[in-house]
């Protein structure tokens, strides 16, 4: 295990009930994970494998049953809920495959809602840093449009710019391509990689799409509640 | 598949939403239904007590103190010989009628009642007098027929009170806490021929009293409660034998109270006609129309059509003593015919009736045909007491005057010459030439004892025989005819004159032969009064005709010439007047609607509310069917077909709901609010009518409300409703939206600022409903300004973001729905609150003038008429009161006609309300009370100078005076319009209302001038109603001493404010059951803010999920979304009591009222509270379960 680990997955367990009170179905079975700040990880695994387990493991979203999720050490484990939601709010960025934005805030605003988590007043300093932002990702004569009034692609970026304008450690994106065409999505994989890059954050994205996969630092395959390296096969 | 196939799909899968809309069409329908049934219920009870005091009686002939042979109607109860003495009409062959029961004849009498112990006491008492137990009913008998033997025995024995008992109704038993064998005292007004406000009637021996063990109580039921007034309280009435009353007050077996059943007619009935009168039959007893004693299955003939028959059969039943009216022959020689009165004076129309040809001249023997000579021949006389004759300083105490024509006086008498006897002229040393000084007191002038002399020059001296030695010229006043001595003389006042040993000897010799004679018309100038301007008619015997021949001419041609109504004896429709007084009373189910408005309102709301979000969870299906070539008409049909369907349930189960509710509703009716209604005895009544309208028109309503809220449904591309994006964006453009908000809150505004200006430019007494209307105004122009702010908050302001923005931002996204909140409580808020300050308290200041009490302490009313001046030291003391003691008291008589009470405490519609006269002057100068408004044209600030009716009406009518509350909801009048009434002649007379008081202890009755009371019913003597002022410090000591001092004649004071407290209990009554049912109203409000953030943070799931993974706390994210919807709650609320409180400001700043701010405090903090609750729960429902679902995609 390195010391220097931005974040830790240790032996966690994960299991769920289904809906009916059925059978308890066991997605995680002391899957660990470690990641260095800075990299980029691809996490992948067919449907219902537990992907998005992780990343709400990862996300504090969710709590493992058994094992530990470490952020530089710290067991997330013991914090109250009001702890977590500050570490998120601080550390975390989240992006998700539906974009999830307000519909009745414009492309700024949104970007600035994750600011309200902790303050009432979004604040100078944080607009100066969205209108940036939004600038780099080329959305910046669209800022004060509406959700509705945007593509796909374009809400895809909104949603990476509001993941990011905390300044996390961690962007965690959750098949942020799969509702995008391919060349929105290939524009959007380079994107993150560009921001992890100069945001320097670390990046861990779900998904089932080799290309954006194989554009990361590493490529993990989530198997029978284990998370194991894998490489994927070169595209045509 | 059909059209219909896919509404019932629709409505299967979707039942989940379904069910709330069901459940909000069934409250809705609940209440209007219940509340129509609620109508109902009240309506069919008061018919029914209508029906149940009156019994099988349709028709009353009710003569009050006069009082006529009961045998006058005992010809009518052989059937057989109704033919002919009935008399004809257009519809109705007299022959083929039948009267369905026996007539029934009493003696009716105010009286006030006691127990021996003094315990108890009852004022303002029916005491009937009977002679059978016919008005009386037996309950219904049982199967078993020997039962009913002895049942009937019993019930014979329980009906027919023995001599010396009294039986009871239920109401008067209670009020005396009386059962059966107990000892009372029975006190009864003894009724005078002659007006007791008549200076020359009686003082002493008004009142007579009687004792009497309690027989048994009779219940409503079995007729105990009989009353000729519409009123839903039951009388005080006590049922004795009329042998009792007749030893007691000699009325010699006559009645004044006659009720007669209907008549039915003879033709069979076909079994197909009979069927379906049973059924309209059933239907009539559902709607309380019949009662058991109705006869069954009979045509009866209409109640007006039967009295114009009775009343025209009257001239060929009656006889002159029903009229009051004796012939009798003239000791004199040679004899006359005179036409006398036990009234003393000839009423005016008996006299034109006895002098005038009759219209059908029956033939006489020894009266030629046509001759009308012997009649018209008649010479009127006029004998009045005069106080004093006097010449120089000679005089003559307390002689009788006669005013006639010739032969008594020479035909050219002038009215300033007297005729003397040789008696007087040698008594007072009087010539031909001399001047004689008359003093007499005003005849109608009543306690006041009003003096007036006339001078008149001697023409003759005439010797004391003759017909000038006539002791039957003075009628037989009666304190004064049967005296043997001056000494026994009642003369109605005090003998001031010292009364001679030869005015002695003349009284002895010679009674009250007349002293001296002045022509007629300077008699009648002098002593014409209100009841007559003659106290005999004169004829002479014609001398080819024999007397008896005569005398019968003479009879029939006053009979027929006369109309029993001219004398009193009329006929009521009193069963007709009973059930429209029910009919027309206060509509309880528009009460209970108005009451129940914002209920409804709310549970349609909600209804509509629920619908829409079940529509806008279909957005997707409802493009499907668009992009499969649905017109949106189409598709808004399906909606609208399962609206009905819904409605239909609803309205269904509202059905069965509203029975709950009515009933409900009828409880709290008799218990809880029993002040507004005065009666527990409201039964359940349903007018087969009301389900006709009632469910029909919920569904109506339902679906129109629905149908409104889906208006722009299905308008949007079915684009934009495939992607599930389209939900708040159709309709009308932002900017068209922000524009009439804003013309809405400008318009709005301005208008409440107009009329706040102007309200506080005009006088006082039109503040209020311009105040109300600058606050419902506001109420609007802010929901127009809301509405505003919550589109600016929509739009993209491009100001920095905050929480607080971030929350508008939210509010604005569902505009309407977040409008519609706010406008429920708003609207809810401001009617709870406004109704509520309406609440009448009691007056802050009762010793004002302006208050409701017109300043007065006590207020006060007697069973029987009071003649003495209570002002006065000499009234006082003959009433037996202590003039120490009442010093600083003053009291303001009203004469009293008895009528219907109008105020809110009486439910029936006051056919002919209660007639209080006054003298305007003694209210004017005091400036009592406070008037709300005039009649068009008149000025207010004449105030009580109103009633005189130069002053107050152009035309013959007679000004009033009512309290507004009365006339606009008891009598359903304005100012300026007029009421019918008859009067005691029956001549019909209008009353025109002419100023209307604010809020006052008048409430119920009519003031007219006193003058004009005594003018239309001259026989209503004395005072029965008083305002008494006294100072506050010593009121419950004068209340104490008039109460016992006056107990003889049944007085009973009150405070001024507990009255005035009485009347508005009934306003604060129907107050509370608006608040309370309004209440209702902002709670189901509220719980429909609960559901707009319940469905608000449904829709918004993933949006609090992407929060909670933005690192929103779970608690900042409740607090944001509980935030976001208490600032709908708060200003909701605010909004409504703001301009709720601007409404009612006259009222919060005014003197006149206290306001319940405690009250209203609790209403605003429990709406609150709700509002409150219903959010916090709302919003821990939203946030409960898994979140992170909303984030993944479907």
């Amino acid at each position: 295990m390195q010391s220097h680990a931005l974040m830790q997955l240790v032996q966690a367990s994960k299991g769920f009930r289904s809906g009916d009170g059925g059978a308890r179905l066991e997605i995680l079975k002391g899957a660990s994970l470690s990641l260095s700040a800075g990299e980029s990880v691809a996490i992948v695994g067919p449907s219902g494998s537990g992907k998005s387990t992780i990343l709400n493991l990862l996300g504090t979203l969710d709590q493992p049953d058994e094992g530990q999720v470490l952020f530089e050490g710290l067991d997330l484990g013991t914090l109250d809920p009001a702890a977590l939601a500050h570490f998120r709010s601080q550390k975390v960025g989240f992006i998700f495959q539906s974009h999830h934005l307000l519909p009745q805030c414009s492309v700024l605003e949104n970007v600035l809602v994750p600011t309200l988590a902790e303050r009432s007043d979004a604040g100078a300093r944080a607009e100066d840093r969205a209108r940036s932002l939004l600038k780099r990702v080329g959305l910046h004569e669209r800022l004060s449009h509406r959700p509705g009034q945007l593509s796909g692609g374009e809400r895809q970026r909104v949603a990476v710019v509001r993941a990011l304008i905390n300044e996390p450690r961690l962007l965690l994106a959750d098949e942020p391509t799969g509702a995008l065409d391919r060349a929105s999505a290939s524009e959007l994989a380079q994107l993150l990689q560009d921001l992890k890059r100069e945001e320097k954050v670390t990046l861990v994205v779900v998904t089932h799409a080799p290309d954006l996969a194989r554009q990361m630092d590493r490529i993990l395959e989530l198997r029978d509640g284990q998370i194991l390296p894998t490489t994927l096969p070169q595209s045509a | 598949m059909t059209f219909r196939t896919l509404i019932l799909r629709s409505l299967r899968h979707h039942w989940r939403i379904h069910l709330g809309v069901l459940l909000g069409a069934a409250i809705g329908s609940a209440i209007l239904i219940g509340a129509l049934v609620v109508g109902d219920s009240v309506r069919g009870s008061l018919r029914q007590g209508g029906l149940e005091r009156l019994g099988p009686f349709h028709l009353a002939l009710s003569s009050g103190d006069r009082f006529y042979r009961p045998e006058l109607f005992n010809p009518l109860e052989a059937n057989h010989t109704l033919a002919g003495l009935l008399s004809s009409h257009p519809q109705v062959d007299p022959s083929q009628v039948r009267l369905t029961g026996m007539p029934v004849s009493l003696v009716h009498l105010p009286g006030t009642l006691a127990r021996q112990d003094g315990a108890a006491r009852a004022n303002r008492i029916h005491v009937y007098g009977m002679s059978s137990s016919a008005i009386f009913r037996q309950p219904p008998a049982p199967e078993d027929a020997r039962l009913e033997i002895v049942r009937s025995a019993l019930w014979d024995q329980r009906a027919n009170p023995p001599l010396g008992r009294v039986l009871l109704n239920e109401t008067l038993a209670a009020q005396l806490k009386a059962r059966e064998g107990d000892d009372l005292i029975l006190r009864l007004h003894k009724p005078s021929a002659l007006s007791r406000d008549a200076v020359i009637s009686p003082r002493e021996d008004q009142s007579v009293a009687l004792r009497l063990k309690v027989h048994a109580v009779m219940s409503g039921a079995e007729g105990g409660n009989l009353s000729l007034r519409s009123s839903q309280i039951p009388p005080l009435n006590a049922f004795v034998r009329q042998e009792d009353l007749d030893t007691l007050l000699h009325l010699q077996g006559r009645v004044n109270l006659t009720l007669i059943p209907p008549l039915a007619h003879r033709e069979p009935v076909s079994p197909l006609a009979r069927f379906w009168r049973d059924i309209g039959r059933r239907i009539d007893q559902m709607r309380g129309l019949t009662s058991a004693h109705q006869p069954a299955l009979e045509t009866l003939v209409p109640d007006d059509v039967q009295a114009s028959m009775l009343q025209a059969s009257l001239g060929r039943l009656w006889d002159l003593s029903d009229a009051q009216l004796q012939l009798r022959s003239t000791p004199t020689t040679p004899p006359q015919l005179e036409l006398i009165s036990s009234r003393i004076f000839l009423e005016d129309a008996a006299v034109l009736a006895a002098t005038r040809p009759q219209a059908q001249t029956n033939q006489s023997p020894g009266v030629a045909p046509g001759d009308s000579r012997p009649v018209t021949n008649a010479v009127g006389i006029l004998t009045y007491l005069v106080n004093e004759l006097k010449s120089g300083d000679r005089s003559a105490p307390y002689s009788m005057v006669t005013a006639a024509g010739a032969p008594w006086v020479p035909a050219d008498l002038q009215t300033n010459e007297v005729v003397v006897n040789e008696w007087l002229a040698e008594d007072l040393g009087l010539r031909p030439g001399s001047e004689l000084e008359m003093s007499y007191y005003l005849l109608d002038t009543g306690s006041q004892l009003t003096e007036r002399t006339q001078r008149f020059r001697v023409r003759s001296v005439v010797p004391l025989q003759g017909l000038h030695a006539d002791r039957t010229l003075m009628p037989e006043f009666p304190g004064l005819s049967k005296a043997e001595s001056t000494r026994d003389w009642d003369a109605g006042f005090k003998l001031v004159h010292t009364v001679r040993d030869k005015d002695e000897a003349y009284w002895k010799q010679y009674r009250g032969t007349p002293k001296a004679f002045i022509s007629l018309a300077a008699g009648q100038a002098l002593w014409g009064n209100r009841f007559g301007r003659l106290t005999a008619l004169r004829y002479p015997f014609p001398s080819t005709a024999a007397t008896n021949a005569f005398q019968d001419l003479v009879q029939s041609t006053v009979l027929s010439n006369l109309d029993p109504s001219e004398v009193g004896l009329r006929f009521e429709t009193v069963r007709q007047q009973a059930l429209q007084a029910a009919d027309q009373g206060q509509d309880f189910g528009q009460l209970f609607i108005g009451f129940s408005f914002f209920l409804i309102f709310s549970a349609l709301v909600l209804m509509s509310m629920l619908f829409r979000f079940g529509a806008e969870e279909r957005q997707v299906e409802i493009g499907v069917l668009l992009s499969l070539g649905f017109r949106p008409a189409r598709v808004r049909r399906i909606l609208l077909g399962e609206a009905l369907a819904l409605s239909s349930v609803g309205a269904l189960i509202g059905l069965a709901g509203s029975m709950l509710y009515s009933k409900a509703m009828l409880w709290a009716l008799g218990t809880l609010w029993k002040d507004a209604v005065g009666t527990s005895s409201l039964a359940f009544h349903l007018d087969p009518l009301t389900l006709l309208i009632g469910v029909p028109g919920s569904i109506l309503v339902c679906v129109g409300s629905i149908a409104w809220a889906l208006r722009r449904e299905a308008q949007r591309p079915a684009r934009e409703l495939l992607s599930g994006q389209a939900v708040e964006q159709g309709g009308r453009t932002v900017s068209t939206r922000s524009r009439i908000s804003l013309w809405v809150a400008v318009g709005a505004l301005t208008g409440a600022a107009a009329l706040l200006a102007a309200a506080l430019k005009g006088n006082e007494a039109g503040r209020a409903p311009l105040f109300f209307g600058a606050g419902a105004l506001l109420l609007t122009g802010g929901l127009g300004a809301l509405s505003l702010c919550l589109n600016k908050a929509a739009q993209n302001s491009g100001r920095r973001l905050t929480r607080l923005s971030l929350m508008l931002r939210g509010l604005g996204r569902r505009r309407s729905r977040s409008l519609a909140a706010i406008a429920l409580l708003a609207s809810g808020s401001f009617l709870v609150f406004a109704i509520g300050a309406n609440r009448l308290n009691a007056p802050r200041n009762p010793e004002l003038r302006s208050a409701g009490t017109g300043g007065f302490q006590l207020l006060a009313e007697s069973s029987l008429p009071i003649v003495r001046d209570p002002n006065s030291r000499e009234g006082q003391e003959a009433l037996g009161l202590d003039p120490t003691l009442l010093k600083a008291t003053s009291i303001v008589p009203f004469r009293v006609k008895a009528g219907d009470d109008a105020s809110c405490l009486n439910l029936n519609r006051a056919q002919q309300p209660r007639l209080l006269g006054v003298n305007p002057e003694l209210l004017a100068s005091r400036g009592s009370f406070s008037f709300a408004a005039a009649a068009s044209g008149l000025a207010i600030e004449q105030g009580w100078r109103l009633l005189t009716p130069s002053n107050g009406s152009s035309d013959d009518a007679v000004p009033a005076i009512g309290d507004a509350a009365s006339m606009q909801w008891a009598l359903h009048l304005k100012l300026g319009e007029t009421l019918p009434f008859t009067d005691e002649q029956g001549r019909r007379f209008n009353i025109r209302l002419v100023a209307s008081l604010n809020n006052s202890i008048l409430q119920g009755s009519l003031v007219v001038d006193e003058r004009e009371l005594a003018r239309r019913f001259p026989t209503e003597s004395g005072a029965q109603y008083f305002l008494i002022d006294t100072p506050a410090a010593g009121k419950d000591q004068v209340s104490a001493h008039l109460s016992k001092g006056l107990q003889d004649y049944g007085f009973e004071s009150v405070s001024t404010v507990d009255r005035l407290n009485q009347f508005n209990g009934v306003q604060n009554t129907y107050l509370n059951t608006f608040q309370l049912l309004g209440g209702l109203g902002v709670i189901l409000g509220s719980v429909g803010l609960g559901l707009v953030l319940l469905r608000n943070a449904l829709e918004r799931r993933g949006e609090i999920a992407v929060q909670l993974a933005l690192g929103y706390s779970p608690s900042l994210i409740k607090r944001l979304l509980l935030t976001e919807h208490l600032i709908l709650l708060a200003g909701g609320l605010a909004l409504g009591v703001g301009a709720a409180t601007l409404a009612v400001a006259p009222q919060l700043l005014g003197a006149a009222q206290e306001v319940p701010l405690p009250l209203l405090g609790l209403i605003l903090v429990g709406s609150a509270g709700c509002g409150l609750l219903s959010t916090v729960f709302a919003s821990n429902a939203a946030l409960r379960g898994r979140l992170l679902d909303a984030l993944r995609p479907e």
